[in-house]
């Protein structure tokens, strides 16, 4: 960004900090990469990159819940890290209510820090230890100078919207329970009324039985709070039951992206559908009636992966083609992307 | 705040709906589950980190003890003007080469000049204790500062800071101080302890750098990142207090170090300028002396070990209360 | 060489019978009564599955009869674990050691706990066929391991027979492990949470692997897990563990669609579905109970719908009882009011 237009974006702060109407585009990934050196020799000199995050474009609007889904090694961790600038990408835009925050410094970000927050997934790790828990959702408003007037009392309204007392306010992370910590992580996502959050896997170190209070939790607070979430997990019936819309990641790409009826029954590419095909069903009723896809192999090492389409050394239908050119994410007649040459055209429920 | 509205559900063509009623406001939680495991059973009474930690460092039987004794002797070393019955140089010509005897209050005895070596012991663990802490104090600080900035900016930073440590480590401290003695003269106990601190900041450096390679990734420094904070006060809010266990067991270890450094630099010569008496000063005048009144010797020996011994014991029983690691029961 | 048992004939025996077992840890608070109470039996050429969430003793039962638990703080208070007519409690720490290597297989979650990082792969399952028999040489030991690697269907097997644990991906591990567990030809198969740190597509693949290996050794196999999934793929009996205790047990599918225990129900309800959408999830209120200070009746009956307002529930412990004499059995004073409730799962698949 340049110098007139850090100064205009802060004459503009205003219309930042407004709530986005519902459907407008409120963030846009184009063509993100994230990727790490790998070092060796006594120099330390670079010898390879993992390519974590590879050409990802996402597009995520005002009040809609976009799901990421995808196996360990497909990126998506590192991509939210990267569009909330934890990280630093290698390459790419990310762009927010149309000002692109992909190369600001720390100090430009702090606006863009009220607006887009981040739930993490350990529910042990994302607390301070030695904070209680006051103060550990109080944090964002100290830092942001918001405390002063009123903080008190919004650290408590948070705590009980989330369904914790508020007089348990001064006690320590590790006198409560996985489910209510996870409760204190949203709890200090939202203190600054943010209009997005990150959540990188919220429920998948928790017990079953309190998955779902989290989840009707989330669902909740979006329509309560106007939120939009960006919603990075590897269960893929957690996804389809919060998502809007699905992406499906391998390897640091998109495979494919649609609406939640597109990718649950109308899969197109080969990898969505042997991801479906694969999950379980509590229900041994459908023990020998799914059909079953079961994938060769593992997955390659993002530090070296396939040539043109990475699902290719996976996949049953791979050819020649898939190897020297590299499908891109289109519409090719399924009505949704879907980065495949031979992605089905009119696929059928698999489940 | 109010009921989520049903009817906005989304309705997506094709899907079979199962329609359920909004759930209460809070889902699946009932609050009061955090103290009350349940309605009818007894509190279990919700305990800081301290108290935990302070629970375990009192099972050690060793290291309570070492403290009480270590208590008390840092009384008596604060208090020395008011307990020790004759000043450190008062000498009595008349009551030398006295062995230990209540007589006259010379529990320790007298030296060669008639210097009751009680009073001087303790004005002796009074200077000892004093660099000590100066010591512990001033290399604590800068080791703490030092490692926290290296480990947490990492990259080139850190390595150049780390190189720099290298290179503290070389010197050898013995060496420096017998030049700087030679140069300016046996020196003020301030100067002494300041100079060790100079020496001794590297090992918590060491330390604290690597506690904060590995708390840079932990999440809840993300979280802090991700909220907008600055780099300092994530150091010192976040970090820092994470990185009191090493911190206070590390400084424990220095006094313990300190104090038989500067035993040695006194004995050597080298340390607290006379007629301050140090420990090791003390030993080191009754050096001719061992056969003929050993207990010029055995005084500030003895009291040195049991300082030591006693600070070891208490850092043990320090690192094992200050461990963060919880164990949880797997089922 | 493999063996060539099959089952087909009744075995009346269970390989493995739990009884009445109690393991208590002491820590800092008071006393966890970690398991409470627990009997189950295993019987050759089935899988029981035992599902429970953290907290619900389902590793610990099977640690405890290994002799896998620390004893102080750790202690077996009661109980008996007949393996083939032995009672595991009661043996020495030697024979114990003894019966684990030779006769009982266990996969962990994690394999690389159980693999040597400083042995090959291709000298750790030899040394597990050496143990079962030691007449084997080496050469025959290593051939038979490259033959239960290519059984686990890992690829390249001369190859990787040579390499170390850590040049396999996770996957492979387990497949390592697996195949490791099948070289002693186990009676009785132990896997806790096996596929818990792998991908959806890798599990498929393990899970598959593993009823390979169970038709193999037709060994008495339990899998324990929180994952329902998994349970209805692999599970033949199911037992349902909550706070230390079994709530149900039955045939895989008399539990899930028959089921009789407000937690077994509600555990499935709270899942959201796969194959079809909700609004909003039923989930169980309230949280797992503090082991320490068990409430006394039912443990479920905090968190429970059917105990409200009734006094028996608060009061006294339900015991497991048969329903309608079946082997299908239930600890709930109310399970009858049960009768007709069916997971939603089930629900949907027949309405659609």
């Amino acid at each position: 960004m340049s110098v007139d237009e850090v100064a205009q974006q802060q004459t503009s702060t205003q219309t930042l900090h407004a709530r986005a109407p519902r459907g407008t585009e409120l963030l846009r990934i184009e063509g993100l990469r994230k990727y790490f050196p790998i070092k060796a020799g006594l120099v330390r000199h670079e010898v390879g990159q993992i390519k974590a995050v590879d050409g990802v474009d996402l597009t995520l609007k005002a009040g809609e819940t976009l799901g990421v889904v995808g196996e360990s090694g497909c990126g998506k961790s590192t991509m939210a890290r990267s569009v909330a600038r934890l990280l630093d990408p290698t390459d790419g835009k990310v762009t927010f209510r149309g000002y692109d925050i992909t190369n600001l410094s720390r100090r430009e970000l702090r606006e863009f820090r009220r607006e887009i927050q981040f739930v993490f997934q350990d529910p042990y790790a994302s607390l301070n230890p030695r904070m209680t828990v006051r103060e550990i959702i109080a944090e964002p408003l100290r830092v942001h100078g918001r405390y002063r007037s009123g903080g008190k009392e919004h650290v408590n309204d948070l705590m009980e919207t989330v369904g914790l007392k508020s007089e348990h306010g001064n006690r320590f992370p590790h006198e409560f329970s996985g489910g209510q910590r996870q409760r204190i992580g949203v709890a200090r996502a939202l203190a600054l009324n943010p209009q997005m959050l990150m959540l990188d896997e919220p429920v998948s170190a928790l017990d079953v039985s309190i998955q779902a209070q989290v989840i009707n939790l989330l669902g909740r607070l979006q329509d309560e709070f106007d939120l939009s979430y960006f919603f990075i997990a590897h269960d893929l019936s957690v996804v389809r039951h919060i998502s809007d819309r699905v992406a499906v990641m391998y390897l640091g790409k998109v495979m494919e992206i649609g609406s939640k009826a597109d990718i649950y029954e109308k899969p197109s590419h080969p990898y969505t559908q042997a991801l479906l095909s694969a999950a379980p069903i509590p229900d041994p009723a459908t023990r020998g009636k799914r059909e079953r896809i079961v994938l060769k192999g593992d997955v390659p090492s993002p530090a070296d992966p396939p040539s043109g389409c990475v699902f290719r050394t996976r996949c049953w239908k791979a050819q020649d083609i898939c190897a020297e050119e590299t499908p891109a994410l289109v519409d090719r007649g399924q009505g949704h992307p879907v980065a495949c040459h031979f992605a089905e055209v009119d696929a059928k429920v698999i489940v | 705040m109010t009921n989520p509205n049903p009817s906005a559900s989304q309705h997506l063509p094709g899907a079979p709906q199962v329609d359920r009623p909004a759930p209460e406001i809070t889902p699946g939680l009932e609050a009061d589950e955090l103290t009350t495991f349940h309605e009818e059973g007894l509190e279990v009474v919700a305990r800081s980190q301290w108290q935990l930690a302070r629970r375990r460092f009192f099972r050690h039987k060793l290291a309570v003890g070492s403290l009480v004794v270590l208590m008390i002797i840092i009384f008596v070393g604060v208090f020395a003007e008011q307990i020790a019955p004759y000043s450190f140089r008062e000498q009595a010509p008349l009551d030398a080469r006295m062995a230990p005897t209540l007589e006259g209050q010379h529990y320790f005895g007298t030296d060669v000049l008639g210097r009751d070596y009680f009073s001087r012991t303790l004005f002796g663990i009074r200077t000892s204790l004093y660099v000590a802490g100066i010591v512990a104090l001033l290399s604590t600080f800068i080791g703490a500062l030092y490692g926290a900035l290296s480990g947490y900016f990492g990259s080139w930073i850190d390595n150049l800071m780390m190189r720099f440590v290298d290179l503290v480590l070389t010197l050898p401290i013995l060496a420096v101080l017998i030049v700087i003695a030679a140069l300016l003269g046996q020196g003020s106990p301030t100067r002494v302890a300041v100079i060790l601190a100079l020496f001794y900041w590297t090992t918590l450096a060491r330390i604290i750098r690597g506690n904060f390679l590995s708390l840079r990734e932990k999440e809840y420094v993300e979280a802090a990142k991700a909220s907008g904070a600055s780099d300092m006060r994530i150091i010192f809010r976040h970090m820092l207090p994470n990185s009191l266990g090493p911190i206070v067991v590390n400084a424990t270890l220095i006094v313990a170090t300190a104090i038989l450094v500067e035993a040695t630099l006194s004995f050597l010569g080298f340390g607290v300028q006379p007629p301050q008496p140090a420990l090791g000063k003390l030993i080191d005048d009754a050096r001719g002396f061992m056969t003929s009144m050993p207990w010029l010797v055995m005084a500030p020996g003895v009291t040195i070990v049991v300082i030591v011994l006693c600070i070891n014991f208490v850092g043990d029983g320090l690192r094992d209360a200050l461990d963060p690691t919880q164990r949880r029961l797997r089922a | 060489m493999l063996s060539t048992r099959r089952s087909g004939d009744f075995v009346p025996e269970p390989v493995l019978s739990i009884r009445d077992l109690v393991v208590d840890f002491a820590t800092d608070d008071g006393v966890v009564h970690a398991v409470d109470g627990v009997s189950y039996d295993v019987y050759a050429g089935e899988t029981l599955g035992v599902v429970g969430e953290s907290g619900s003793g389902k590793s610990v039962t099977v640690m405890s009869i290994l002799g896998l638990i620390p004893v102080p703080p750790g202690k077996i208070t009661r109980g008996e674990a007949f393996f083939k007519g032995v009672d595991l409690l009661k043996v020495r720490e030697r024979e114990l050691r003894d019966i684990r290597g030779k006769d009982i297989a266990m996969i962990f979650q994690d394999p690389m706990t159980s693999l040597n990082p400083v042995f090959t792969v291709g000298e750790q399952i030899g040394e597990a066929i050496e143990v079962h028999d030691p007449s084997v040489r080496e050469e025959r030991a290593r051939a038979r391991a490259i033959e239960l690697l290519q059984l686990v269907g890992v690829p390249n097997a001369e190859r990787r027979v040579d390499q170390y644990p850590h040049e396999y991906s996770g996957g492979m591990r387990q497949r390592a492990m697996i195949a490791m567990s099948i070289a002693n030809e186990p009676s009785l198969l132990i896997a806790d949470e096996p596929t818990t740190a792998l991908d959806v597509t890798i599990q498929a693949q393990i899970l598959e692997v593993m009823k390979k290996a169970q038709v193999e050794t037709n060994a008495a196999t339990i899998m324990i897990t929180h994952d329902l999934g998994i349970i209805a793929e692999m599970a033949d009996r199911v037992a349902v563990m909550y706070a230390g205790h079994i709530v149900e047990v039955g045939d895989v599918d008399t539990i899930f669609h028959r089921p009789r225990h407000p937690y077994t129900l509600g555990l499935m309800n709270s899942l959201p579905r796969l194959e079809a959408d909700e609004r909003w999830l039923k989930p169980i209120p309230g949280q797992p109970p503090s082991m320490i200070n068990v409430p006394p009746g039912c443990p479920f009956h905090p968190r429970c719908e059917l105990s409200k307002g009734r006094e028996v529930c608060h009061t006294e412990f339900p015991l497991l009882e048969s329903i309608d004499s079946s082997q299908h059995k239930s600890a709930c004073h109310f399970k009858s009011e049960l009768a007709g409730e069916t997971s939603k799962f089930v629900d949907e698949q027949a309405a659609s």
